[in-house]
């Protein structure tokens, strides 16, 4: 995912705590090998070389992730969507929990949600490991709180305004994300977050400098769902499917029009 | 005097070696056993849960049951596998589960005996985890086991079913680095080994305790002696060890860094390192021939010619490859098709993970009755020098490995 991810852990033994970070950074390394395009062996190198012929089995997880990456491809009417790089599209058999992509140089990239679910599986990594008070994040832009620090209502985080100053979150038990254009320019324009439908920037009524953050119960929810929501831009109707998701959109300030 | 051009070609060869990159991209990526089969897998720690995520990506395999003596770990398998029962023992998922055709062993070394052994009674195939065992005589048990069954039987070692390594092996028997001069096998990773939890510390914990563990010696060189082993086709005869601990000062008494040498005979040593306070250049071995030198690093390998080597055939397809300061050439099974396609840089790279071919190879051997790629008798081999070379850590001498 090329960023950094950090934690910070509660807990009285240094030895078991290390060992349970050791475990969560583990899950990390392991999800980006996993859902990284670069990778050869990776799954989704996997799915880029499948075909109608040679669609890729899914397992329980892989096939939540697909079902949720697909969802929301299908509410945002495309804006979002794993085979953004084209030239074809990924295809999912729900029935038969099979996958492919049905052209040949069809990249598979899960940029948009790896962070979320490289946090998911840490924080499941840490619960696993009794640790109940935890802060982690990837890259900055993708937040999980477990509990609440000793004697505070939840982890106070900040999401930076692009002109100054920033919106302050008490996060217990769930996760933020923040996507923005500004930050990253990929695009010959400037920014990184594509809508699919027209491979170019985010359109709507967004700005290049507004900023989209959402709580989700999940980490991989909240990173979903921000950049779907940056990439379609906000309407009535897909912020109606988010709450129904249980990701819940922050409100912050416009850049000025 | 030499011809300017000459010279600068004669410098150029002899300050780098041309590095050749094995890529074996376009051999199949997906196998479908040809009739359903049902498995289990007992042990619910990493290595378990790699492979019951690794099973998850074969059509017609059923993962059905899970073991674990620790109900929290076995607990956290569950959630993550869809479908699965757990089971506290094998003897109780035996029982429960006569379905069952495969059993794949990961827990941990100390316990797999009685785990194989009422496996292969039962007549269950086994795929166990390499090392077999942390003393020799569970390791001849566990083969004595398997000779007397008719079950298939394949150790968890991975090289000679990696495709990277076959192809490597290719051409080291066709003479490309022509004779062994030297090996050297590494293997870190920045990872303290204490289990994560507050509680069955002391079950989880064993690969600290020097009563259940060979440590670094016992639970990685044992897979890279094999590796070796395999491609060269000798077996170590001998071998001397250190060990220290560098960098946990939290108690332990096993070594965190290792340095081992082993007589392979006929003044072939391989030098092996491992340490878990670094992890610099990961897991690798290096075969060093006088005309030239492999390095294989399980998901990549390379070979390195030496000047004076001959230009083979299979160079001409072979894809320009910068490697440190070096220009190499990348070569790609079957490279005649994808430069057909101009598609030579999709070859780099293993199109599954190593321990995904392990598993093909087991599910081939129960489903087709296919020959067993490594069975308990080369297991035995590998896991015996690993418990050899802990022991020359241990003693500082050295030690002699009786096959």
């Amino acid at each position: 995912m090329a960023t950094r991810f950090e934690l910070v852990l509660d807990g009285a033994d240094d030895v078991a705590v290390r060992a349970a970070g050791e475990a969560a950074l583990l899950a990390v390394e392991d999800t980006d090998a996993e859902l990284s395009r670069f990778r050869s062996d990776s799954f989704a190198s996997r799915l880029a070389r499948s075909g109608p012929e040679d669609p890729v089995p899914l397992d329980a997880e892989r096939f939540a992730l697909l079902v949720l990456c697909d969802d929301v491809r299908e509410a945002t009417g495309g804006a979002f969507d794993l085979c953004h790089l084209g030239p074809g599209r990924l295809v999912l058999d729900r029935e038969r929990r099979r996958a492919h992509v049905d052209a040949p140089g069809t990249t598979v990239d899960f940029g948009a949600v790896g962070k979320g679910v490289a946090l998911d599986r840490a924080a499941l990594e840490l619960r696993d490991a009794g640790i109940a008070v935890a802060l982690l994040h990837g890259g900055t832009s993708t937040v999980v709180a477990l509990g609440a620090p000793p004697g505070r209502t939840g982890f106070g985080v900040r999401v930076a305004l692009p002109g100054g100053g920033g919106h302050d979150v008490s996060l217990t038990d769930a996760a933020l994300s923040v996507s923005a254009q500004h930050g990253q320019d990929r695009l010959p324009g400037g920014g990184h977050v594509v809508d699919a439908r027209r491979g170019g920037r985010a359109v709507s009524a967004l700005l290049p400098t507004d900023v989209v953050a959402v709580t989700a119960p999940t980490a991989t929810l909240a990173d979903l769902w921000s950049t779907a929501l940056l990439a379609h831009g906000p309407t009535d109707d897909l912020l109606r499917r988010a709450l129904a998701c249980g990701v819940r959109p922050i409100p912050l300030p416009k850049s000025p029009r | 005097m030499l011809d300017p051009s000459r010279r600068h070609f004669l410098k150029q060869s002899l300050a780098g070696a041309a590095v050749v990159s094995l890529a074996p991209h376009v051999l199949a990526a997906s196998y479908r056993p040809p009739r359903a089969v049902k498995v289990a897998v007992v042990g619910c720690g990493r290595q378990g849960r790699d492979i019951a995520k690794e099973l998850g990506s074969f059509e017609n395999v059923e993962l059905v049951a899970m073991v674990d003596v620790v109900e929290r770990r076995l607990a956290a398998a569950l959630r993550r596998q869809e479908g699965a029962k757990g089971y506290a023992s094998t003897d109780e998922m035996l029982k429960a589960e006569p379905a069952v055709e495969a059993v794949f062993v990961a827990s941990s070394t100390y316990t797999h005996r009685p785990i194989v052994e009422a496996c292969l009674a039962a007549g269950k195939a086994v795929y166990c985890e390499a090392p077999l065992a942390h003393t020799a005589e569970d390791t001849r048990a566990i083969a004595a086991a398997a000779a007397a069954s008719t079950a298939v039987f394949q150790t968890g070692l991975l090289a000679s079913v990696n495709p990277i390594y076959k192809l490597a092996n290719k051409f080291f028997r066709s003479g490309s680095i022509r004779d062994v001069q030297s090996l050297r096998a590494a293997s870190f990773r920045k990872n303290s080994w204490r289990a994560s939890g507050s509680e069955d510390l002391e079950t989880l914990d064993w690969k600290l305790d020097p009563k259940r563990s060979n440590g670094l010696p016992g639970e990685l060189a044992t897979h890279q002696i094999d590796s070796v082993s395999w491609f060269c086709d000798r077996v170590p005869v001998s071998v001397r060890g250190w060990g220290s601990v560098r960098f946990y000062k939290d108690g332990r008494d096993l070594a965190d860094s290792t340095q081992l040498v082993f007589d392979f005979g006929d003044g072939v040593r391989m030098l092996h390192e491992a340490g878990l306070a670094n992890s610099f250049e990961s897991t690798n071995e290096v075969v060093r021939g006088s005309n030239g030198t492999f390095k294989l690093a399980w998901t990549a390998g390379w070979l390195f010619k030496e000047a004076d080597a001959e230009t083979q055939g299979w160079e001409v397809y072979a894809n320009r490859q910068q490697f440190h300061d070096e220009q190499g050439i990348t070569i790609i099974a079957d490279a005649t098709k994808l430069a057909s396609q101009d598609r030579l840089k999709d070859g780099v790279g293993l199109p599954n993970t190593p321990l995904w071919y392990g598993i093909e190879a087991f599910l081939k051997s129960v489903t087709e009755g296919a020959e067993v790629v490594n069975g308990a008798q080369r297991g035995a081999l590998a896991t015996i020098a690993g418990i050899a070379a802990q022991h020359a850590v241990l003693t500082g001498e050295e030690v002699a490995i009786e096959a």
